[in-house]
């Protein structure tokens, strides 16, 4: 996490930011405002690596702009963007779509349009969400994890199932967005239809992974954790792990693997947006054109192992040939959710 | 280890130390020490901090072990005996009263220790308060108490349980001067009608020559004399006890001639005749204590001219001009007017009072 | 003297405006979210809480693992607090750098070394394997038990310090005049050395006993969502389920139980402390 520790103080901003920390807010470090080449975004932890190898350095190159970025989860950066409603410091926000949809709904966002972002116009129809209220820029796909020294290869997502698997995978929580990609195969196991039917099934895709439970060893809400334990053996997969995190370690020779089973796979919703009344609204639009352009897409799309949004580029990961990948109706997930992780927590209880 | 011979029964004493070593860290603190008290006897180790004494007190009570000898209580080896085994009562310097309990749960707790029943302490307990005059306050907290209180219930506390010896560790250093004259009279009493066998450590010795029936002065991990008060300060064994014991005027002296027990020494104020047993031509220390010096002719008779006169009420101290490390003192009974610094006068004594020491070169 | 006395009592403004500010005041706004429905002020909350069985294993669970891990860490602590009064010098370094170095290691690191210690094919489970005892991997990792060790691994300075302290400050002639009192180790032990203790004791375990209901990270990374602790549900609360009243229902009830927590600690402590 970056702290911005520039200042641009003035008492009356100083006297409004404490107020506004005391106010129970959560504990935000950017106290400060920023400079006008000063560009603060919110994006998620996974982020940080290439955000500090390409980003910083070509917005500085390339607007003149110093980013400041805090890495977390989307529902954190949410929270701060609620939380800071009235004074925001944020001015971008990178998060998963299912959140967005939660902050269009709260009326944090501002939408992005083709004259001030004109990269825009080269991407996939279906990466722009709500007439531009975010756009997918980089996504990379999402399948299961394996340990390639326990197994050969994970042919379907049955495989969690099996009974060999006994107290030896790992799923993510719904608290985190590759959690679904567990939920909704359940779903489409369970109900026996195709994803499209089966993504509503949701009391199938319950009862379904009630009986993975003896399977469990744990459900992570921390995933570097997780994918620590798949690394040394103790579990054979990680399901919904993603290959902007599991590509790279298995390319720095860790026996592990990203599996695509027959069932299909899923894109992972990695959004961009502008904040409602953010700091610096010109500044933040270049930078997220910067995002969608072409140069940056290529970059992070390798950096990251993952599909680039614009269709000009051909760089990054190569969906696995033959496999489906699918994207939910994040507005459905969005509606659900609160609902489904209450009683998700309550299933996997001990 | 100078004595390696088994006690005969006859040489038995009630407590016998015999043959004790220690080392602190690799340090020889205290070696071939032999220390015996017979039943009854109320003797207290006496010397300055670091002579070993509360080593010696320790090792008696177990609470710390000692490398090589025994320890030999009523005919019983107590030597590996753990401290709480040995029936050893121990007055701490600092009382070590138990500050969560009351006085009287003080005074119950060694017998609680060994067992008996809560109900079975009240009548020792109230006894044992009464002795020490301290039954108004059982059921006080310790905190609550003055120096002189917490003495007595540490006392009433070692005793209650009927120790087979008491060890009083400087048990009258925290109480002011005439307070711990009361207690001295009071403790004493109180020991010698109950037959109680004590040994007080303690570095003042007033307290020791007024409470012991021996002293024992230490020096070094070493007793250098074990003996009543009078003859300690009558005929101490060494410089060291003479020094220790009282004052005295110390001269450095040589030894000019020999007849029979008699000896003529120059000194640097002149010469002087005294009994003793060394060759011509040494070097020795001679001693005479100033109660025993008198103005005017004696045996023995220095002029001095005096440096300071003191007068302390009961008696008027003399000091004479010295060299550097010999000391004049005279001691005269009242009040002594007339008698001015820088006057000459006469000191006389009597050869048989006169001390000698020889001095290694 | 009035004056003096005010002019030293203002030494406490700094800390009380911080505390006020930083601390008192979100406090009271997110108390106030607890009891604020749109009908006006309700308990209803509370009902709903408590009405919830899920909630009930997460309190017990919770009110379990911190009694168990104070536990611990007491049993750990206390003979430890013993060593370090009697270690002198370059020993007495080593205890205090050994107790304080870990508290700057992030429990995220911890957290990745137990898991090396707990794994199926890690050190103890090999340990135990190689002495006989199990034949099988024992399954320790995201165990309750795992959590009580690792949680009272994290806390266990905040359990010996205070029991150092009072140890420290402990008369030595105490226990021996016990013991020449006829006391055998046992009788001077829960006679004498262990009242006198009490106090570091019970500052000890309430120290531990409230960090450990409110511990959040260490939960989360050593037993996971499964297995969730009051923190963990409000975190969830407030940032998956976005139900603030319900967060700030759960932040009250253990804040209560907080506080319940370090009042009677202080009221027995005050009790031990007026008999010496």
């Amino acid at each position: 996490m970056t702290l911005i520790s520039r200042n641009g103080l003035t008492r009356r901003s100083l006297l409004k930011t404490s107020a506004l920390a005391a106010a129970g807010t959560l504990a935000t470090p950017a106290l400060l405002r920023a400079q006008s080449s000063e560009l603060v975004a919110g994006c998620a932890g996974s982020h940080t690596a290439w955000m500090e190898a390409l980003v910083v350095p070509h917005m500085k190159k390339t607007l003149g702009a110093d980013i400041l970025f805090e890495g977390t989860k989307s529902s954190v950066n949410l929270e701060k963007m609620a939380s800071n409603r009235d004074n925001p410091y944020l001015s971008v926000v990178q998060m998963d779509d299912p959140v967005m949809i939660q902050a269009v709904e709260e009326d944090l966002l501002a939408p992005i349009t083709a004259e001030a972002v004109p990269n825009m116009t080269d991407l996939r129809p279906d990466a722009v969400h709500m007439d531009g209220m975010w756009c997918n820029y980089v996504q990379p796909w999402a399948g299961i994890a394996y340990n390639t020294d326990l197994t050969e290869g994970v042919p379907s997502w049955q495989a969690l199932w099996s009974p060999e698997a006994q107290g030896r995978i790992i799923i993510p929580s719904l608290q985190n967005t590759e959690g679904m990609w567990t939920l909704f195969m359940a779903a489409m196991l369970g109900s026996g239809k195709p994803f499209a039917e089966a993504q509503y099934e949701i009391d199938a895709a319950f009862a379904k992974l009630e009986e993975l439970k003896p399977n469990l060893l744990s459900v992570y809400s921390t995933m570097s954790q997780a994918f620590n334990l798949l690394e040394q053996g103790e579990i054979s997969m990680l399901s919904g792990s993603f290959s902007s995190y599991a590509l790279p370690r298995k390319a720095e020779g860790v026996p592990v693997d990203l599996a695509a089973p027959q069932e299909g796979i899923f894109a992972m919703p990695s959004g961009i947006c502008l904040v409602k009344g953010g700091p610096n609204a010109e500044l933040a639009t270049g930078y997220v054109n910067e995002m969608l352009g072409a140069e940056l897409q290529a970059a992070i799309a390798d950096f990251a192992t993952s599909v680039p949004a614009n269709t000009t580029v051909t760089a990054g990961a190569v969906i696995p040939d033959g496999v489906q990948i699918y994207s939910p109706d994040w507005a459905f997930v969005s509606q659900n959710r609160r609902e489904w992780i209450d009683r998700f927590d309550k299933l996997m209880a001990i | 280890m100078t004595d390696m011979t088994p006690i005969s029964p006859a040489d038995r004493h009630y407590l016998d130390v015999w043959g004790v070593a220690k080392s602190f860290k690799g340090t020889r603190v205290m070696s071939g020490m032999n220390f015996r008290v017979d039943r009854g006897e109320l003797v207290s180790l006496l010397g300055p901090s670091g002579c070993g004494k509360t080593t010696l007190l320790r090792i008696i009570a177990g609470l710390m072990e000692a490398d090589d000898g025994s320890v030999v209580l009523g005919g019983r080896d107590i030597t590996r005996q753990p401290a709480h085994r040995r029936n050893i009562s121990v007055v701490f310097q600092s009382y070590a009263l138990f500050p969560h309990l009351t006085v009287a749960e003080n005074v119950a707790f060694g017998l609680r220790a060994r067992g008996t029943a809560k109900s079975a302490t009240a009548a020792p307990v109230a006894e044992a308060l009464r002795l020490v005059r301290m039954s108004d306050f059982a059921d006080r907290p310790i905190a609550a108490l003055s120096g002189g209180q917490q003495q007595r219930v540490a006392v009433a506390r070692a005793l209650v349980v009927g120790p087979d010896l008491l060890l009083l560790d400087e048990p009258f250093s925290a109480l002011d001067r005439k307070l711990r004259e009361t207690m001295q009279v009071e403790l004493k009493s109180l020991l010698r009608d109950r037959g109680i066998t004590a040994i007080f450590v303690t570095h003042d010795q007033e307290e020791a020559m007024g409470v012991s029936d021996r002293i024992a002065v230490m020096n070094a991990g070493r007793i250098e004399q074990f003996a009543d008060p009078s003859t300690l300060y009558a005929r101490p064994a060494s410089p060291f006890v003479m020094d220790f014991v009282g004052l005295s005027t110390r001269l450095a002296a040589r030894v000019t001639a020999r007849d029979g027990d008699l000896l003529s020494l120059e000194t640097a104020l002149g010469p002087v005749r005294a009994p003793g047993d060394l060759a011509p031509g040494s070097a020795a220390l001679l001693a005479v204590r100033p109660e025993l010096v008198a103005l005017g002719q004696g045996e023995n008779t220095l002029s001095v001219t005096l440096e300071d006169v003191m007068v302390l009420g009961s008696k008027t101290m003399l000091h004479g001009r010295a060299p550097e490390g010999d000391r004049i003192l005279c001691e005269l009974p009242g009040i002594r007017t007339g008698l001015a610094r820088g006057e000459t006068v006469s000191l006389g004594w009597a050869v048989a009072d006169t001390l000698v020491y020889g001095v290694d070169p | 003297m009035t004056a003096r006395v005010d002019r030293i009592a203002l030494l406490a403004v700094p800390g009380l405006a911080y505390l006020a500010v930083v601390y008192a005041l979100p406090l009271l706004l997110l108390l106030a979210k607890s009891v604020r429905t749109p009908d006006g002020l309700s308990l209803a909350e509370y009902g709903a809480f408590f009405a919830d069985d899920y909630n009930m294993g997460v309190l017990a669970r919770t009110l379990r693992v911190a009694a168990l891990t104070t536990l611990l860490a007491l049993l750990i602590a206390y003979p430890t607090a013993f060593a370090m009064a009697r270690a002198r010098g370059p020993w007495l370094t080593v205890f205090l750098v050994a107790m304080v170095l870990p508290m700057s290691l992030g429990v995220v690191v911890k957290a990745f070394a137990w898991s090396i210690l707990f794994r199926a094919n890690g050190f103890l489970n090999t340990a135990l394997q190689g002495l006989g005892i199990i034949t099988e991997p024992m399954r320790m990792l995201f165990t309750e038990t795992a959590l009580v060790v690792g949680a009272a691994n994290v806390f266990l300075p905040f359990m010996v310090l205070p029991i150092y302290a009072v140890v420290r400050q402990m008369d030595s002639r105490l226990p021996e005049a016990a013991a020449s009192l006829g006391a055998s180790p046992w009788f001077r032990f829960f006679h004498v050395t262990l009242p006198l203790t009490l106090p570091g004791v019970v500052a000890g375990s309430a120290f531990t006993f409230s960090m450990a209901i409110s511990m959040y990270v260490i939960p989360s990374l050593i037993v996971g969502e499964r297995q969730q602790t009051l923190s963990m549900l409000i975190a969830r609360s407030f940032l998956y389920l976005r139900n603030e009243p319900l967060g700030s229902t759960i932040s009250a009830v253990l804040l209560a139980i907080a506080i319940l927590v370090v009042v009677s600690s202080s009221v027995l402590a005050r009790r031990l402390g007026a008999r010496q």
